[in-house]
């Protein structure tokens, strides 16, 4: 039984630091206005860009960067069509989570992949811990950025002038504009924050999570992390919290199935992560006040 | 001032958003630059074929090969793109409505689950059991698309996003119905391993088939053209499409008028939904016969795309979707070119780039100093 | 002549937006340690003017002086670098943010650290040494308008500039609120060597702050004044140029007759208003009776036991500071409220509001304040816009009739002279004048029993203007009970024949055309009773 709890916690952690890592991004895109639907996008590119440049360079760490560059590609094109070009940023997002999907998936069949995996690292004595020790601390190493990032965020979120720019951009663009902010651009940044996030969270789960890179991997995670940040109401802690919840649902379904519990049908343990997301906007996202013109197109010179 | 800002997910001018700045006056200049980005698109493909080793011209002749040129081919890519053409048709209705139904592949999924357990299950003759089994489909797609609607009008989740995440539920939903015995897994000796599928349809209860000009093609194909005509015209001459129309251009303003979300909103969400549903079901009585894991396969996500291709215009819609089938029929034939297949989920991604473009390129070159020369603006909007 | 240097200096500025003629060679020059008045109507040019000044707009031609040296002054940015700040007519602090976040939201400009901590202790030292109690943890949202005037002041005040520029500063405040900021600018221009402009339409702030008014029209300079010789009344005339009507002069001299030296005695309107010819007409038949309604819409805004009957024929002007409830009752009258509670009759029948569309369909035809928001749809077709509230006549089986509508729709165009290419034009297409033309054309022709005219004259040139005014006199006369819901007092004023000053969401004074009196009016607008 204990057992059966710490591989659930394990897998919950592992699965779940996939969400945060991309809905940590997100959060910082949405404080600035914009629903980021190509953090889909993004999360695969940085999956494959991670297995390619950690299997073409043989060091796992090449690899991570590759991945957050990859995912940063998509968010320059996304921020550069959406808030430069002032294309509709849903329909940007559609288009290139689609490119991002064909893209990936013909140049994995045209090149040959052997990515590796990133090693365990069991921090000593700490990992000794009963039940929570191995779920947090004897993880893949870049796990553990996930002990980091949360705070990286809110410093740069809360704590910064860019991230006060951020999000005056986030809950009033015209009048930030007569403030002097450049409310396009840090719209744009905020995009490229987000793209390098779900640019590791892709690498994590390319070089992490499974080893491997395979077709379409990312299978919606992009917008379950998207809708963690809509779960955690447009909060901080809420987006991590929606972000872990997620990652035990999702991994709660694989456990089960594993465990061999099987009163509960398998597809519906599949779609738990799903459902829990779309269970948790029904219920707690509106109750929470979001930024004020979230997913408004602004253009200056109106 | 606001005083009405509601806390729903206001989607103001859907389309200007969507396709930006259009003067009426630069048809041309617009037509134009649409034509050089398309080109663009196809020619960005051609060098990531070159890239990888392959050969552009090659490509694109088996695309061709595939798609029309052997026997039977364009009848195929005429099947495949009935339901692209209806999902597309059903994704302009929303779009129009100013909700951005884009779960349009778990739709299809439900749709042919609706529609395979009718054909399978309700006794009768063939083709009227065939008409059911599709609009069960139909009714399948707008169930699926009603849960974000219920979701919308009772605690306002954003539509693009309940569509999305449903998208992800539904194929599990498919494959749990095809891999229990109590309900559509095929138990016949011919599925001794006892593969994730129903029983197929007899052949009785399918979509009738007749030939044209040497190619065969079923009944769905005419319905859809004939469904799709008709949709377009009363989303352009209709009251009710003036009203979807306006629901998505100004919702306050249609709400003056009597136009709301409650009604006008969820009946173009659920037509939406009901379109892909009824692609599914097309898929399912006119072409796979039987439910498998991953019906879907990407008509819903394709015919999102064609719809925006299109313009959300549901003549071109014509074009586009014949244009994403024969993509779909195409790449079956690449094998011989040592490109994969994949290269035409590349190509759509860059289309659907492509075709938004235009609008973006049209407001740069108006702001640009020689284009305030060239096009002295005919707008004059008051000062301050 | 005054001997003090120019800090901001405008030589022979014009700008020119297509065929129009913004600002046509502007001389404008201000003072150290003085605030001079930039009045004019709107659509004069002088915001155009001060955008250029703050690096909005890039002049056509003519040159920029700032502190006696020649500038280009690039962007906003710029703008402050060079010691010109604005205070903006619409709020720039932001609702989510708090006091301190907001008043250093933008210090990139001027190079300043990003400091909380010294931020909150200068904005204590600042509020004090102004006497303008704010406190730097408030969030925005929780302030009153003054408040948030206040902040938006200590926002400049913090960047240490050189030229202040208040854009109709006032608009939200109350009289008490005016006289208090205008002191805290007069002490910062005046004891500490900075310079103002004050950009308004309100001519006794003018005549009470400045020193100097320069008034522009139609892109020019027309009349250069010291205030001490100024005489409101000529202000009132060189604005508008030409015999001003009562209407153009009430919007200026606004009703703060308790600002310093009440001007509006001296104002020869007020006597002409008495003059007025009186209309006597029967209003004992109320079309539409509104009975100890209440509301609040989601911003806060309320309607309180509010009472208001019209009459066929009459024009009933409601006024008052904005933010007292018009709002609330052009969104009920619009089917978009629910009211919490009273009654509403048209005709003698009770009306249910908040149902989509019923108020349109009863007969209550309604000009929005913000034709955007709630009066047009811009991705429709100009035909399309025009038929909305009569779909059911111009179609049968629910296809809209192709001749009836082209004859409907060109029929309106060519009475209501609007210029389009083609009623198939897209509605964005059109001018805002024009615009405002198409939706006046479509509530009228719906052969209303109301009409509600929201704010109908704001933002609109002169000569779309005096097309409002002639439909809403129109209309009256055509036998339509209108109601004028303006903060422009001169057009009540002038239009109505009855008139109801809002406070608070309640009726807090209400008097028929014979017993107008600008000074119980501007009382009641602040919310003195009577």
């Amino acid at each position: 039984m204990i057992e059966d709890i710490e591989i659930i916690l394990e897998s919950s952690i592992r699965l779940g630091h996939i969400f945060l890592f991309a809905a940590l991004g997100e959060y910082v895109a949405e404080r600035a206005g914009t629903i980021n639907i190509s953090l889909e996008g993004m999360l695969l590119a940085g999956a494959f860009g991670g297995a390619l440049g950690a299997s073409e360079t043989g060091s796992p760490v090449l690899g991570i960067f590759a991945g957050i560059a990859a995912g940063f590609i998509i968010s320059y094109l996304q921020a550069n069509l959406s808030h430069r070009l002032n294309i509709d940023q849903f329909v940007v997002g559609i288009a290139l989570t689609v490119l991002s999907i064909g893209l990936t998936t013909f140049l994995f069949l045209e090149i040959k992949i052997y990515s590796g995996r990133i090693h365990e690292f069991a921090i000593p004595v700490l990992s000794e811990i009963p039940i929570i020790g191995t779920a947090l601390f004897a993880q893949r190493w870049l796990g553990y950025v996930a002990f980091v990032l949360p705070f990286f965020i809110w410093a740069i979120v809360h704590r910064t002038r860019w991230g006060l720019e951020v999000r005056s951009v986030g809950e009033d663009p015209s009048a930030a504009n007569v403030s002097g902010i450049p409310v396009l651009k840090r719209r744009r940044q905020s995009i490229y924050i987000a793209g390098m996030c779900a640019g590791l969270s892709g690498a994590y789960l390319s070089l992490a999570v499974t080893g491997a890179f395979s077709q379409n991997m990312s299978a919606g995670k992009g917008v379950v992390a998207i809708a963690a940040v809509l779960f955690g109401g447009w909060t901080l802690f809420g987006t991590i919290c929606g972000s872990l919840l997620f990652g035990f649902a999702d991994a709660l379904g694989l456990s089960l199935q594993i465990i061999g519990f099987n009163v509960i049908p398998g597809p519906v343990l599949d779609s738990m992560p799903y459902l829990l997301a779309l269970i948790g906007l029904l219920t707690i996202a509106n109750m929470a006040k979001k930024p004020a013109a979230l997913a408004e197109n602004f253009d200056p010179s109106d | 001032m606001s005083t009405l800002a509601e806390n729903s997910n206001r989607r103001n001018d859907t389309i200007s958003k969507l396709f930006g700045f259009f003067d009426d006056s630069n048809k041309l200049l617009f037509s134009v630059l649409l034509i050089a980005c398309l080109a663009g698109g196809l020619f960005i493909s051609g060098l990531l074929v070159a890239a990888v080793g392959g050969s552009p011209t090659k490509v694109l002749s088996s695309l061709i090969e595939g798609s029309f040129q052997t026997p039977g081919a364009f009848g195929r890519t005429l099947i495949e793109a009935v339901p692209l053409l209806l999902v597309s048709v059903g994704v302009i209705v929303s779009f129009k409505a100013g909700h951005y139904n884009i779960g349009t592949e778990g739709q299809v999924a439900i749709g042919a689950l609706f529609a395979t357990v009718v054909a399978l299950q309700t006794p009768g003759p063939g083709w009227l059991v065939a008409t059911l089994a599709v609009v069960a489909g139909f009714a399948g797609g707008a169930f699926w698309s009603g849960i974000a609607v219920a979701a919308y009008l009772w605690r306002r989740v954003d539509v693009m996003i309940s569509t999305l995440l449903l998208t992800f539920i539904a194929p599990n939903v498919v494959l749990f119905a095809v891999s229990k015995d109590y309900l559509l897994l095929d138990t016949t000796d011919s599925n001794t391993r006892l593969a994730s599928q129903s029983e197929r349809i007899p052949s009785e209860k399918r979509l009738m088939e007749f030939e044209v000009f040497g190619q065969e093609i079923h009944l769905g194909f005419v319905a859809a053209i004939i469904i799709s005509l008709l949709v377009t015209a009363l989303l352009g001459k209709s009251v009710w499409g003036l009203r979807v129309r306006l629901l998505g251009s100004n919702f306050l303003t249609a709400k003056r008028y009597g136009v709301t979300q409650h009604r006008e909103g969820a009946t173009a969400l659920l037509i939406s939904g009901g379109f892909s549903g009824l692609a599914g079901g097309m898929i399912v009585m006119g072409s796979a016969f039987r439910l498998q894991n991953h019906i879907a396969n990407d008509f819903g996500w394709d015919g999102l795309l064609s719809a925006i291709v299109a313009r959300l215009s549901g003549y071109l819609a014509l074009i586009s979707s014949v244009f994403f089938a024969a993509l779909r029929t195409g790449s079956s034939f690449l094998a011989a070119t040592g490109v994969s297949r994949t290269i035409t989920s590349v190509i759509q991604g860059l289309m659907v780039i492509a075709a938004l473009m235009p609008a973006a390129l049209l407001v740069v070159i108006y702001r640009s100093d020689s284009g305030k020369r060239i096009f002295k603006s005919g707008k004059k909007g008051e000062l301050e | 002549m005054t001997d003090s240097p120019n800090v901001l200096e405008l030589v022979s500025v014009t700008k020119k937006f297509g065929s129009l003629v913004a600002c046509d060679a502007v001389e404008f020059a201000v003072p150290e340690g003085e605030i001079v008045g930039l009045l004019g109507q709107n659509g004069a040019g002088k915001s155009t003017l001060m955008n250029i000044v703050m690096g909005l707009y890039q002049p056509d031609s003519g040159k920029i002086l700032v502190q006696g040296k020649e500038e280009k002054i690039r962007s906003p940015k710029h703008a402050a670098e060079l010691g010109v700040a604005m205070v903006h007519q619409h709020f720039s602090v932001i609702d989510a943010l708090t006091v301190w976040e907001s008043v250093c939201l933008g210090d990139k400009l001027v190079r300043k650290r990003y400091d909380p901590k010294a931020v909150i202790e200068e904005v204590f030292s600042l509020a004090e040494k102004y006497g303008l109690e704010v406190n730097p943890h408030s969030r925005i949202s929780e302030l009153t308008p003054g408040q948030r005037q206040r902040v938006e002041i200590l926002k400049c005040l913090r960047r240490d500039p050189r030229v202040l520029i208040l854009d109709e500063p006032t608009s939200v405040l109350t009289d008490e609120e005016s006289i208090k900021f205008f002191d805290v600018v007069q002490r910062v221009v005046e004891d500490e060597g900075r310079a103002a402009v004050l950009i308004s339409h309100k001519l006794d702030e003018i005549l009470y702050a400045t020193k100097k008014v320069v008034i522009m029209r139609d892109g020019l300079v027309i009349e250069r004044f010291e205030t001490e010789k100024a005489e409101a009344g000529l202000l009132a005339e060189a604005m508008v140029g030409r015999k001003v009507s009562l209407r153009s002069r009430g919007s200026a001299f606004g009703v703060k007759d308790n600002l310093g030296n009440s001007t509006v005695e001296k104002l020869p309107d007020a006597h002409e208003i008495q003059k007025m010819p009186e209309r006597t007409k029967d209003y004992s038949q109320p079309i539409l009776r509104i009975e100890n309604v209440s509301c609040t819409d989601n911003t806060g805004r309320q309607l309180n036991s509010f009472d208001l009957d019209v009459s066929a024929g009459e024009v009933l002007g409601i006024t008052g500071a904005e933010g007292n409830g018009q709002s609330v009752l052009a969104d009920i009258l619009s089917s978009l409220l629910k009211i919490d509670s009273g009654k509403i009759y048209l005709d003698e029948k009770l009306v249910s509001t908040g149902i989509p569309g019923l108020m349109s369909e009863s007969g209550i035809a309604v000009i929005p304040e913000d034709r955007h928001e709630s009066g047009c749809a811009l991705d429709l077709t100009v035909a399309e816009n025009l038929i909305l509230n009569r779909l059911d006549k111009l179609s049968s089986w629910g296809i809209i009739s192709k001749e009836k509508r082209n004859s409907y729709v060109s029929g309106l165009i060519k009475k209501y002279d609007v210029k389009a290419f083609s009623a198939g034009q897209l509605f964005k297409n059109l001018s805002g004048g024009n615009q405002q033309k198409c939706v006046v054309a479509r509530e009228l022709a719906a052969e209303p029993k109301v009409l509600v005219a929201v704010q109908p004259t704001r933002g609109l040139d002169v000569g779309a203007i005096e097309f409002m005014v002639e439909q809403i006199k129109l209309a009256a006369t055509s036998g339509l009970a209108v109601l004028l819901i303006s903060t422009e007092i001169g057009e009540v004023l002038e239009l109505s024949d009855r008139l109801v000053v809002m406070h608070r969401g309640h009726n807090q004074l209400e008097l028929s055309r014979n017993d107008f009196d600008i000074e119980s009016i501007g009382m009641a607008m602040a919310g003195e009773s009577i």
